[in-house]
């Protein structure tokens, strides 16, 4: 019996070692003007500063030219790139980064009123003037550990709890605190809102976090038909 | 004798078939070439024979109608391309004396050349101007008879259409399905892969190489799915066990380094280096002129960079390969743009700067540029708008009632 449990164990951990190459069932090719061949640009300088691995796949493949946001230049930051371009609304990023750019101002301007009020040395000290931290920080505090899937068993819809992936939590935290910063009277401008917003994410408050919680209950809610994944 | 416009295909039959080390006389004799022999010699083998004195005789001596007809093709075939290089030979000695030299030693370069002189042609592709070529060359080889006198095929996957490439996947899978079970034993005696497999630095071959290796034309669905399994072969823990397999049937890629020529600077009167690049990026189309001992002075059609890009999106674009080699104000930099927006005369200048820039700096940081993304030309463009919709992807509103 025992050497049977063995040999089980030992099967399962081949079926880890197999490591298999994923490809995608369907491969959109119309959009796809760059031959597979070519690789994404390493743009930024500070990945560049050990030369390259004999076996590093870069060395042999073309690479693809850099689109117009990638820059090595200190201002750019990956998140805020993709904040941007999910706030962007019929193709006009440039808007979208003018209002990006107007939020940190905002949020600068209203932190600095803050420090400069505040009474004691020791009050400053918690005060955060840099506007970036503060949009990271309401990005990580909005990003939801677990979201819902609608699973079909025995003829009955169950709510299943799954895991969430990165890029999904990135994505997911982004949209909600967008809607929240959208989401306003008509004499408000967004710069103003999105702001405010972040601001109270950062601080775990707000609409963006309320809607991380309320997701998290109901997957707390469903928690017993969490096998249902399998 | 002109053989204009006919392109002269790759002789399949003609390439060896080695690489396929397993199985390899039962491939060889249905591959076995034609093109100069005929088939009764192909079938050499003692199940096509007639076997004298036995029973089989009789059934022997039955040629079944398919072979005949590939008899009478084979012959006819045989006889038109005897007549072709006849006619090609005396042409060849007409276009000798045309040009005035010795028609025996008029080789096929001279012919080329000859050819070049005589039919002067504009049009773009080389396959489309007249061509005077060995017969051999363009007109395509025949493939050998797949089957014996008694009509029944020599291979045993002739009727999927594609035998040796079908064998190939059969194999392929065999070999996988025997690296499972080699990795089940040695997990039972908790033994681990003593190396990996680097693939990197090489591909797999493109599906018209692969063609020409099985003698099969592979449709697109069927290549993938070579690639496909291949893949997962050599994803296998255990495939350096199957190196040799595996290489044969991948492609060496060049390092990239070293693939672009870097032109040398140039000097102006006072002994001021300077570079000249032209880019493209969209619609627009920018001529850069960057100048060594300066001061970071940035000029786009005579106006300062501030002026002509009020977008600090296009700005940061033209400064990037600057900032990036580190020369932000040593060199000054004049450019001209014309055609396209704000963006694509930004990413136009970019590309012109970064291609000039290559003059200005050592091997690796060409290099760097290169994985940067800096020296490739970005070949995205407007999508076209399709008819019957809005749009390149927009429809139009439509309702059904």
């Amino acid at each position: 019996m025992a050497g049977a449990v063995e040999q089980l164990g030992k099967c399962m951990r081949c079926m880890s070692v197999c490591k298999r190459t994923w490809t995608p069932a369907f491969i959109q090719t119309r959009t796809a003007i760059y031959q597979p061949i070519y690789l994404e640009p390493t743009f930024r300088k500070e990945d560049l500063q050990q030369p390259l691995d004999e076996l590093d796949k870069r060395k042999y493949q073309p690479i693809k030219a850099a689109t117009n946001e990638q820059t090595s230049l200190a201002s750019y930051d990956a998140v805020v790139a993709k904040f941007i371009r999910i706030l962007t609304k019929e193709g006009n990023k440039k808007r979208a980064r003018k209002i990006v750019d107007k939020t940190f101002e905002n949020i600068k301007l209203i932190q600095l009123e803050k420090y400069h009020k505040a009474a004691t040395e020791e009050e400053r000290q918690y005060i955060e003037c840099d506007p970036l931290t503060i949009f990271h920080q309401a990005i990580t505090n909005c990003k939801p550990l677990l979201t819902t899937q609608k699973v079909k068993r025995g003829g009955v819809m169950y709510t299943v709890p799954i895991p969430v992936k990165p890029n999904y939590q990135m994505y997911k935290a982004m949209t909600w605190l967008i809607d929240a910063g959208t989401d306003k009277e008509r004499d408000i401008r967004v710069w103003d809102k999105l702001a405010y917003e972040l601001l109270n994410a950062a601080q775990n408050e707000g609409k963006g976090v309320r809607k991380k919680q309320e997701l998290h209950k109901l997957c707390e809610a469903n928690r017993a038909y969490a096998h249902f994944r399998w | 004798m002109m053989h204009s416009a006919r392109c002269a295909l790759k002789s399949a039959a003609s390439c060896s078939y080695s690489q396929l080390s397993t199985c390899r006389t039962r491939v060889c004799r249905s591959l076995a070439s034609v093109a100069s022999d005929g088939p009764a010699k192909s079938d050499a083998t003692p199940k096509q024979t007639p076997q004298v004195g036995s029973a089989g005789h009789e059934r022997a001596e039955k040629i079944s109608k398919a072979m005949k007809a590939y008899l009478q093709r084979a012959q006819s075939h045989d006889k038109f391309m005897t007549n072709e290089i006849a006619e090609y030979e005396i042409g060849k000695r007409h276009l000798a004396n045309i040009m005035g030299e010795d028609p025996d030693s008029f080789r096929q370069e001279d012919i080329d050349k000859a050819i070049e002189y005589l039919l002067p042609s504009g049009l773009f592709d080389r396959k489309a101007r007249p061509q005077m070529k060995h017969p051999s060359q363009v007109i395509p080889k025949r493939k050998a008879a797949e089957f014996g006198v008694d009509g029944r095929p020599f291979h045993f996957l002739f009727y999927t259409g594609l035998p040796n490439y079908y064998q190939l996947m059969h194999e392929t899978n065999l070999k996988l399905e025997a690296l499972k079970h080699h990795e089940d034993k040695m997990l039972a005696r908790d033994v681990s892969p003593e190396t990996v497999l680097h693939l990197a630095g090489s591909q797999w071959l493109d599906s018209e190489k692969l063609g020409d290796m099985l003698r099969e034309k592979i449709p697109e669905r069927d290549f993938t799915q070579f690639v496909k399994l291949m893949d997962r072969l050599a994803a296998h823990p255990y495939s350096y066990l199957e190196k040799d397999f595996i290489m044969v049937y991948r492609r060496f890629l060049k390092s990239q380094a070293m693939l672009q020529e870097i032109p040398p600077l140039m000097y102006a009167d006072d002994g001021r280096a300077y570079m000249e690049a032209e880019g493209i990026r969209k619609r627009a189309h920018a001529k850069v002129k960057v100048m060594d001992k300066g001061t970071g002075e940035i000029n786009v059609n005579g106006r300062s960079l501030l002026r002509s890009f009020p977008t600090i999106l296009d700005r940061e674009q033209i400064v990037f390969p600057l900032q990036f080699v580190g020369k932000m104000s040593e060199l000054d930099v004049e450019a001209t743009v014309e055609g396209g927006g704000n963006s694509g005369q930004a990413g136009a200048i970019r590309f012109a700067l970064s291609s000039a820039l290559q003059s200005f700096v050592d091997r690796q940081m060409v290099e760097k540029m290169r994985l940067a993304g800096l020296l490739t030309q970005d070949p995205r463009r407007l999508e076209r708008q399709k008819p019957g919709q809005a749009g390149a992807r927009k429809k139009f509103t439509w309702k059904k009632r």
